[in-house]
């Protein structure tokens, strides 16, 4: 035997001594098992591992005691039977066996892991012990955990943009890894709102939830103090003075004791300089208690939150003042409508008296004029409506007449001319093309490919605005000389719309791309683009002759 | 061109005069009222439209209410509707209130006239 149990031996030294000298220094924790299962000899280290005050406590103190004092777990989180232990193993015939195990030492804070290696010593063929070395790898373990919790809290906090649900995804993932009860408070105008609650023990949440409401916590602690501060709040322990002192009454007490709570550990959820709210994390006696050790990882994990209760907020806030703007165009078009149908009228009626005049000078040429301006106005105003319907993804109100695609070109190419001599600008319309369609909305439609045109290519350069019958279709169509558009990006250039959300409620910039496009298919139709880079750009406005069923009935015009 | 008027109903003051200068000038009677009510009173009180001009916002009685009470009411169940309104689902509140046209503020007032008289020609009188 060459060790033996310590005791106290005054004389000079031995090997053995020496040796047990040397194990003594060795930071791993190191045990020698007897055949029977029984401790020969344990270090400082092993002691201080398994929570004994000395090696000769450690190695006295009896075998089912010892053992019964932990919970064992596996690599995997599961129950470790005591045979599985690697002694015990070693013990039973195996040479070597190597496993990781975690001891919580019950009712105890105790909670380590260890790389166990377990070597077994034979003499002629008999075991004579074996030998256990505990390498303490609860610090690696540890990272390795916050590092997989901190994968899991990335997918969940960007799972969502309902912050709400995301937030108390978060607290479940946080039960039990990092604490026994979790909750999350959002920082609102008139207080705190809690948003997530999660507890190891779901009969605790209806306690701590009675324990919200009937004893409001006071302003100046807990989470509230963190939202003021920003700084976190550490209570290693939450010793049974502080509940006497915190309660309010008897009662407040009892409730405060039943919760259990050991440690806690407040956390801001904070981003870009704003307090958003709180974490509050709380151990009971069955989990170490925090310490300064676990704040970066969790003040690490709050930030990561905060920052998605941030973007979904301002996401939240983008979507409502899109929303806000799209009912403003829909009511500022409608209230437009009827002072305008005021002016057009009386322009009108205007126009007919002074048909009877019989020297007018130029006061019909000032009427058509301003009669002109009017109906522009009024077709700017049909276009904020018809941008606000297609927003809203509803139906436009059709007004179906016949349509005489040739004059529709001439009157837009006419219009254009007198707008812009920039370019020059020609009609391809040789037959006439007769349709059953919504002409103002043609006329949009039209207007836009033609000032898209103007826009895109160089000034002095031809674009041209024609219409044909294809293969049975009416066809409209504007050719440009510009850059053109490469083929990768044309099918986008239809989805700008949805894109750059910030230019489309401008009446200067009107339907886009994408809104004449979506006009077209209302009408039964579609709005294509072929391009050649250099080259330039067509766009083809193709729509039936007569419209479709679903179109003709959604135009209950007489 | 028949003998019965055109009713008007419509709340704003200026529309209603350029509703009746137009359509007198078309050759038709124009009766004009303020709204839903004012509508209803002027039909019991003898008017028998050949046509109405309905809007649907309104004080007091709007245009859907007017509409609902006189398809109730056999003597003005057969009166033929053209909604004129700004409302943006002018289309299916039409088709909703068996309109036989509607037109979309502001209108081209020749195109009021034609429609007009589409209307009244095709309409007979209810409960003769």
């Amino acid at each position: 035997m060459l060790l033996r149990a310590p005791a106290v031996d005054p004389d000079p030294p031995t090997p053995e001594l020496e040796l047990r000298e040397i194990l003594r220094h060795i930071g791993d924790a190191i045990t020698v098992q007897a055949p029977a299962g029984g401790l020969l000899f344990a270090n400082e280290a092993a002691a201080e591992l398994l929570g004994f005050d000395s090696p000769a406590e450690l190695v006295n103190a009896a075998v089912p005691d010892l053992m019964g004092r932990f919970e064992l777990l596996d690599a995997d989180g599961r129950p470790l039977p005591l045979s599985d232990l690697p002694g015990r193993r070693a013990v039973a015939g195996e040479a070597s066996v190597e496993s990781l195990v975690r001891f919580r030492l019950k009712g105890s804070a105790l909670d380590h892991w260890s790389l166990v290696r377990a070597t077994r010593v034979e003499r002629d063929g008999r075991l004579q012990y074996v030998i256990n070395a505990f390498q303490d790898v609860s610090v690696l373990k540890r990272r390795e955990n916050e590092l997989r919790l901190l994968a899991e809290a990335g997918e969940v906090l960007g799972a969502s943009t309902d912050y709400q649900h995301t937030l108390s995804r978060l607290a479940q993932l946080v039960v039990p890894r990092l604490a026994d009860w979790c909750v999350v408070d959002i920082f609102e105008p008139d207080g705190l709102r809690r948003v997530a609650i999660a507890h190891t023990d779901p009969a605790k949440i209806a306690l701590a939830e009675a324990l919200q409401q009937r004893y409001p916590p006071a302003p100046e602690t807990g989470a509230m103090r963190v939202v003021t501060t920003g700084e976190p709040l550490l209570f290693s322990e939450v010793s049974e003075e502080m509940l006497v002192a915190g309660a309010q009454d008897g009662e407040h007490l009892d409730m405060l004791r039943a919760l259990g709570l050991q440690s806690a550990l407040i956390v801001p959820l904070a981003a870009r300089g704003t307090v958003l709210g709180a974490m509050t994390l709380i151990r009971s006696a069955q989990q170490a208690p925090y310490t300064e050790a676990d704040l970066p990882f969790i003040t690490e994990l709050a930030r990561r939150a905060g920052i998605a209760v941030d973007n979904a907020r301002l996401l939240h806030e983008a979507t409502e003042s899109v929303r806000l703007r799209d009912d403003f165009l829909a009511t500022a078009s409608h209230d437009m409508r009827t002072p305008l149908a005021t002016i057009l009228g009386y322009l009108q009626i205007a126009q007919r008296h002074v048909r009877a005049v019989p020297e007018p000078g130029r006061l019909p040429d000032f009427l058509a004029r301003a009669e002109r301006t009017a109906v522009r106005l009024a077709r700017l105003v049909a276009e904020l409506m018809d941008l606000s319907l297609i927003r809203a993804g509803q139906a436009l109100p059709l007004a179906l007449e016949q349509v005489n695609l040739r004059e529709l070109v001439e009157g837009s190419l006419q219009e254009h001319r007198a707008l812009a001599d920039s370019h020059e600008l020609i009609g391809d319309a040789t037959g006439e093309v007769m349709v059953v369609s919504d002409p103002s909305r043609l006329h949009r439609i039209l207007d836009n490919l033609v000032g898209n045109a103007l826009k895109y290519s160089e000034h002095g350069s031809t674009v041209t605005v024609g219409t044909r019958i294809d293969d049975g279709d009416a066809v409209l169509w504007v050719a440009d000389h510009g850059v053109g558009i490469p083929a990768a990006e044309l099918p986008k250039v239809f989805e700008r719309f949805h894109r750059a959300s910030t230019s489309v409620g401008s009446p200067g910039v009107g339907l886009g791309l994408a809104g004449s496009r979506n006009v077209a298919r209302q009408l039964g139709g579609d709005l294509t683009a072929e391009s050649v880079v250099g080259e330039g750009s067509t766009f083809t406005l193709r729509i039936p002759r007569t419209p479709p069923t679903d179109v003709a009935k959604r135009a209950a015009d007489g | 061109m028949t003998d019965r008027p055109v009713l008007v109903v419509e709340d704003d003051p200026e529309l209603r005069t350029i509703y009746e200068e137009v359509l007198s000038d078309g050759g038709f009677s124009v009766v004009a009222a303020r709204d839903g009510l004012d509508a209803l009173e002027k039909l019991d009180a003898g008017t028998m439209p050949c046509v109405m001009l309905l809007d649907l916002r309104m004080p007091r009685m709007t245009g859907w209410e007017l509409a609902e009470r006189m398809r109730a009411d056999p003597r003005w169940s057969g009166v033929p509707l053209i909604v004129v309104a700004a409302y943006y689902r002018i289309a299916e509140e039409a088709e909703r209130l068996g309109a036989t046209a509607w037109l979309q503020k502001p209108i081209d007032l020749s195109r009021l006239v034609d429609v007009v008289e589409g209307a009244c020609r095709g309409s007979r009188p209810a409960d003769a």
